[in-house]
């Protein structure tokens, strides 16, 4: 479906016609604090404005098959339905029939869509969906409309409250609890987003900068446009391959509403990591792998470039800011000493390409934008840094552990909040007005209030710690196992002297046979000894990575959390000085600014919430998924140990039983 | 006679008209006995003592051919003495000593304990040396063996006495194979002590057995070869042995020992490494036990399984060295003794040069007596008695020296072949109990691979592609007393010891986890809800081969 958002993107980029959303999204803000039937009303009056223009549209599609205008409107279309899916059959029916008979991706949209509808049907879709808006890969696609949006969030942010957040986290647990997929709908939930109050204003300010960043670097624009190019001429076997994928339809509801929990197609993406080289002289050298690349969803289909170590950490640091709350895969640890060992190097190239594979594996992964800027730079150096300052990740500010993090407030509280937050040094100073205030300030402890997620944590721990001794002890037998291995050979090879000493033919000959039966042992030790090192070692090792992530991403959670304390104790300060200053009538000036800093601090406080919100979901449903990998990974590999064992036991018995039968 | 004179020292190299006749009578005779061959040139001296009237020409003459005939003799000897003569204790075998080692006892301290056993035994004889023809319940300790040991090895230069077996095993001293085994190394000890008719003949054997427990001391002494003079003896390069299969033994034996000494700290070192490596399998086993990925009993029985595995492998490195090390070692001692013994040889053989260079000084002593006008009677006399002493001591350590020798040539083909027997028996054991605990393991882990596979729904191993979901039955144990599964040939049997592969672990293993959980065949079919009974739905029919086929693992 990501065909759908380029189009989208497309479109927006091309037409500036499309700002009926915008204007609709001010209509929205003026509205004020949207209750949840506030919602419905919105979307069906976005329903009623836009459908002249969808049922306009579809016709034009069917003729063109692939104009990328159609495409963008189709996607628009969906993006209707999914906000009238309380409301409209009429509109449902017309769109349906066209669909059916247009371009595989049109079918595979009605398809997905109807799987979609009960949910919707159950659940306000257009509300709840919202949170995924965070998702950066599509965000940071449309130009114009952001801009505009900004604007109009300035304007009405102050106004918003905390009703309509509480509103949406008791649905979205529904949500997500019933669907899974949750990633195709890109643009039709920013779209959405435009037509619910609050999603504009998170999304929108990042998305706005990611634009700004896209005008300094072309690239990646005319890459997303060929790919889309490419995509659209030759690629509708793909869809098909990727309907098949989607679970079955269920026929009866036909509205295409609700596509964003479409599921998202997963592109194939061969990626692999050679080739490492040493570069540098004495005193800076490092490594520098080649990545070679291929898949659809990269503009030349093609890509080699090279990488070093860092850089993965930076793939990874970014992607982990891309995606608040889901586990990225990480990057093998840091490892000053004895670095350039080939056998470490192997490892760890190993290791990196585990990493790209399963991020270029995961459907919304693979579509970020800064893993096909990874994948594909050629001027590595400088968009990286651009991209990284952009975006606010400081992904080159890396710390060793996995698990550390780092929250944007760039991405959290969109540009121009941030710029305020940053001006005064950050959130965590700035609140309680200066580190005085802070000092003073008991600000209260961040408590995870949801036992879910303690749970969670505590999981981990405990995993993690018993992974490490497992990880430890299966070290210390590898590394005994070779250890073992050349003893042998050393005692092989005496045994071969004491043959060479000829006492008799027999003799020597069982000796020497005896010596030779030995160093098969060997071999065969180390043979599942190296396995064994492949199968389990690698997959603790992955693990315990993964774990890091996953600490990550709970500390990403908990650290939204301190900062909903934070703002929360600024708000009732400003709150109280606000209603000491309101009596005061000589005072309306400071009233004023007052109430203009509560208002930005409310906006504020909000946004931070719902994004605290959306990330606990991201979570429980990463979480989820993750135990269930896990677990079977795991038990793959057991098993692949257990049978390896079971192999190299038998070899070891018909050596030796071989040679009792012929020398005994 | 006068006129003689100045013709002799022609006379004397060319035309002796006794020497060459003598000469060829002598020599047997000389071989047969020192003690006859001295009676014998008796009257040769006395003849010339008594003629007073004897030329010089005359005396001379009889002392040549003395040392001529000595000379001569000397040259010939090795090839031509037989055997019997010198070895008579080889001729026949009426005399026999047999000792049936009845036990083992350890008592005491348990430095006492592990070095000083006490070894309990019976023996019959009819050697008469010893009192009474039967001796039963004797106890010798492990000391008073190495007295008589020790002894033996001295006095008795011509044969390799065995070296004492150690008096503990790598079993470790409280164990019954232990007993057994050390019983058996003290029972073939003796037997090759009895075995050697030179050993037994010694009276300080009846008397080491007649003696009562702990009262044993050798009464001889016996003197070698010993402290700094052997080492500095043995410095000197070897003299020159014209006994080929001997002079290129000691070398032999030298290296056997040295390797034997090399292998045996390569074994203790393999050994050490494979119990840190069980020890660290084990903790491998045992860091899977508390797995909390999910909340199946599986990782606890892995486990354990693993942790058992560890155990095996420390049994496996205390079996390396039982089977193994131990038997080396007594090859080593072995070796270093013979090494020793063909040392003291060399001894002899120079013992024997020195004394030959001494009758030769003497004999030159004579000669220039001879050739002075005038001869004092008592210089002359005093010349004649040292020769014939020098030569009587070159001729006994002749005797000595072929003794040994022949005794010697026999006791190594003995040994070669003595040693032999044990690498291969060593080597044989050591195979089995590999063979025996390697089957062990393998049955543990085809234990464990059910739950494994049961774990969840897809019956494991999914990413391998295995299509088919293995049924319980295909998991049979891969070995049987029909043959094992993986292999094709079937004229092979097995080593299988005990019942089909039972394990001392078993228990441990396997046992726990009934007491948690109350069905242990439900626990066995792990998720799979049919709960099909193990143990019933197992059909013997079902061929191993068939069953490695359906594994996919048919390929051996």
């Amino acid at each position: 479906m990501e065909f759908d958002n380029d189009l989208g993107r497309s479109v927006w980029d091309d037409e500036p016609e499309e700002n009926p959303f915008n204007e609709l999204s001010r209509t929205f803000a003026d509205l004020g604090k949207p209750t949840d039937q506030e919602h419905k009303v919105e979307a069906e009056q976005k329903k009623e404005k836009e459908e002249p223009v969808k049922n306009g549209i579809n016709e034009p599609e069917t003729t063109v098959d692939g104009g990328w205008r159609t495409s963008s409107y189709e996607g628009l279309g969906h993006h209707d339905f999914s906000g009238d899916s309380g409301i409209g059959i009429g509109p449902l029916s017309v769109s349906e029939p066209v669909l059916d008979r247009i371009t595989d991706k049109s079918e595979l949209l009605g398809s997905l869509a109807p799987e979609e509808d009960p949910l919707h049907e159950l659940t306000q879709t257009g509300i709840l969906q919202s949170p995924q808006k965070n998702d950066p890969l599509f965000s940071g696609l449309d130009k114009s409309p952001l801009n505009v949006f900004d604007q109009s969030l300035n304007g009405y942010s102050g106004s918003q409250h905390h009703s309509p957040t509480k509103i949406r986290s008791g649905k979205l647990n529904k949500l997500f609890s019933g669907a899974r997929v949750r990633r195709n709908p890109v643009k039709v939930t920013q779209q959405k987003g435009s037509s619910s109050v609050h999603d504009p204003l998170v999304e929108g300010l990042v998305e706005k900068e990611k634009n700004e960043q896209f005008v300094e670097e072309p690239l990646t624009d005319d890459q997303d446009d060929g790919k889309l190019s490419l995509e659209r001429e030759m690629e509708s076997p793909l869809y098909l391959i990727a309907e098949r994928k989607i679970p079955p339809v269920n026929p009866k509801t036909n509205s295409t509403s609700s596509t964003d929990i479409l599921k998202e197609s997963k592109e194939k993406f061969d990626i692999s990591v050679v080739d490492p080289v040493k570069i540098g002289d004495i005193t800076s050298v490092y490594v520098e792998y080649t990545v070679i690349s291929k898949s659809n969803v990269l503009e030349t289909s093609e890509a080699k470039v090279k990488r070093r170590y860092r850089d993965f950490r930076w793939l990874y640091r970014q992607l982990q800011h891309n995606h608040w709350g889901k586990i990225i895969p990480p990057p093998p640890e840091k490892q000053a000493v004895g670095r350039f060992k080939h056998d470490f190097i192997e490892n760890r190239r190993a290791q990196m390409q585990m990493m790209l594979r399963s991020i270029a594996n995961d459907s919304v992964l693979q579509k970020d934008e800064d893993f096909i800027l990874f994948v594909t730079s050629e001027k590595w150096s400088q968009e990286s840094k651009v991209r990284e300052q952009i975006s606010g990740s400081k992904a080159s500010h890396d710390s060793n552990d996995i698990a550390d993090i780092h929250i944007s407030e760039l991405k959290l509280l969109g540009s121009e909040d941030a710029e305020r937050v940053l001006k005064n040094g950050g959130l965590e100073t700035e609140t309680g007005g200066g580190f005085m205030g802070l000092s003073f300030a008991s600000v209260p402890k961040y408590k995870e209030p949801d036992q879910f997620f303690l749970d969670a944590a505590q999981k981990m721990e405990v995993l993690e710690e018993q992974l490490k001794q497992l990880y430890k002890a299966l070290e210390l037998v590898d590394f005994q196992r070779s250890d073992l291995c050349s003893v042998i050979n050393e005692f092989s090879e005496t045994l071969k002297t004491l043959a060479d000493l000829e006492l008799s033919n027999q003799t020597s000959e069982l000796l020497q046979n005896f010596a030779e039966v030995h160093l098969r042992i060997k071999e065969s030790t180390s043979r599942s000894s190296m396995q064994d090192s492949l199968t389990l070692g690698v997959t603790i090792d992955n693990n315990l990575r993964i774990i890091g992530s996953v600490k990550a991403i709970l500390h990403q959670r908990n650290k939204l959390g301190y900062y909903i304390l934070l703002v929360e104790s600024d708000l009732n300060k400003k709150q109280g000085q606000l209603n000491k200053v309101s009596g005061n009538v000589s005072n309306t000036e400071k009233a004023n600014l007052l109430e203009k800093e509560l208002s930005i601090l409310t906006t504020r406080y909000n946004v931070i919430k719902k994004e605290w919100q959306t990330i606990g979901e991201t979570i429980r449903k990463e979480l989820n998924q993750h135990d269930i990998d896990t677990i079977e990974d795991f038990r793959n590999n057991m098993e692949i140990y257990l049978e390896s064992a079971i192999e190299s036991q038998k070899e070891c018995i018909e050596i030796w039983e071989t040679f009792y039968q012929n020398n005994l | 006679m006068t006129s003689s004179i100045p013709y002799d020292p022609y006379d004397d190299m060319d035309n002796n008209p006794f020497a060459e006749p003598e000469e060829h009578m002598t020599v047997p005779e000389t071989i047969v006995n020192g003690l006859e061959e001295a009676a014998e040139e008796k009257p040769a001296d006395t003849e010339d003592n008594a003629s007073e009237d004897a030329s010089n020409d005359d005396g001379n003459k009889v002392v040549d051919a003395a040392t001529e005939q000595e000379e001569s003799s000397y040259s010939s000897i090795a090839h031509e003495i037989p055997i019997d003569e010198l070895l008579p204790e080889r001729k026949n075998n009426k005399y026999s000593l047999f000792v049936q080692v009845t036990g083992i006892e350890r008592a005491g301290s348990l430095t006492n304990k592990k070095e000083n056993p006490t070894v309990k035994f019976d023996c019959t004889s009819n050697l008469p040396t010893f009192r009474k023809p039967k001796h039963k319940k004797l106890k010798k300790t492990y000391s008073e063996f190495n007295k008589l040991f020790k002894y033996l090895n001295a006095a008795i230069p011509e044969t390799f006495v065995p070296a004492l077996p150690s008096p503990f095993t790598s079993y470790g001293i409280n164990n019954e194979e232990d007993a057994v085994k050390t019983a058996a190394n003290f029972q073939s000890w003796l037997n090759r002590i009895t075995s050697d008719p030179l050993i037994i003949r010694s009276d300080e054997l009846a008397i080491f057995i007649e003696s009562d427990l702990n009262t044993y001391t050798p009464l001889k002494k016996v003197s070698a070869v010993s402290g700094l003079k052997r080492k500095t003896l043995k410095q000197l390069s070897p003299p020159y042995d014209e006994t080929l299969p001997l002079a290129e033994f000691r070398p032999l034996v030298k290296s056997i020992y040295h390797i034997a000494q090399e292998i045996k700290v390569k074994l203790l070192k393999m050994s050490t490494v494979r119990r840190q490596l069980s020890q660290d399998v084990n903790q491998f086993g045992q860091a899977f036990q508390p797995l909390s990925l999910d909340s199946s009993d599986l990782y606890h029985k892995f486990g354990r399984v693993i942790t058992a595995i560890g155990d095996i492998e420390s049994i496996v490195a205390n079996l390396d060295m039982a089977t193994l090390y131990d038997p080396l070692e007594s090859i080593e001692r072995d070796s270093y003794i013979i090494k020793e013994a063909l040392t003291n040889r060399h001894f002899v053989m120079r013992e024997l040069l020195q004394a030959q260079q001494t009758s030769r000084q003497r004999q030159e002593n004579a000669r220039k007596l001879r050739a002075k006008r005038d001869i004092n009677p008592l210089k002359v006399d005093e010349s004649i008695r040292q020769l014939k002493e020098s030569v009587k001591n070159e001729h006994e350590l002749t005797i000595k020296l072929k003794r040994i020798t022949a005794n010697m040539l026999i006791e190594r083909e003995k040994w070669l072949v003595y040693l032999q027997e044990v690498l291969a028996q060593a080597i044989k054991e050591f195979v089995l109990r590999k063979i025996e605990y390697d089957r062990k393991k393998l049955s543990l882990l085809e234990r464990i691979r059910l739950a494994v596979r049961t774990a969840d729904g897809k019956g494991g191993l999914s990413r391998l592609g295995r299509s088919s979901l293995p049924t319980v039955s295909s998991i049979s144990s891969s070995q049987s007393y029909s043959g094992d599964s993986w292999t094709g040939d079937k004229t092979r049997t097995p080593h299988l010891t005990g019942g089909i592969v039972t394990t001392e672990f078993d228990n441990a293993v396997f046992s726990q986890n009934n007491s948690q959980s109350q069905d242990p065949l439900q626990e066995h079919m792990g998720s799979s809800p049919s709960s099909r009974q193990y143990t019933t739905s197992e059909p013997a029919g079902l061929s191993a081969r068939q069953a490695a086929s359906i594994l996919g693992d048919g390929t051996f």
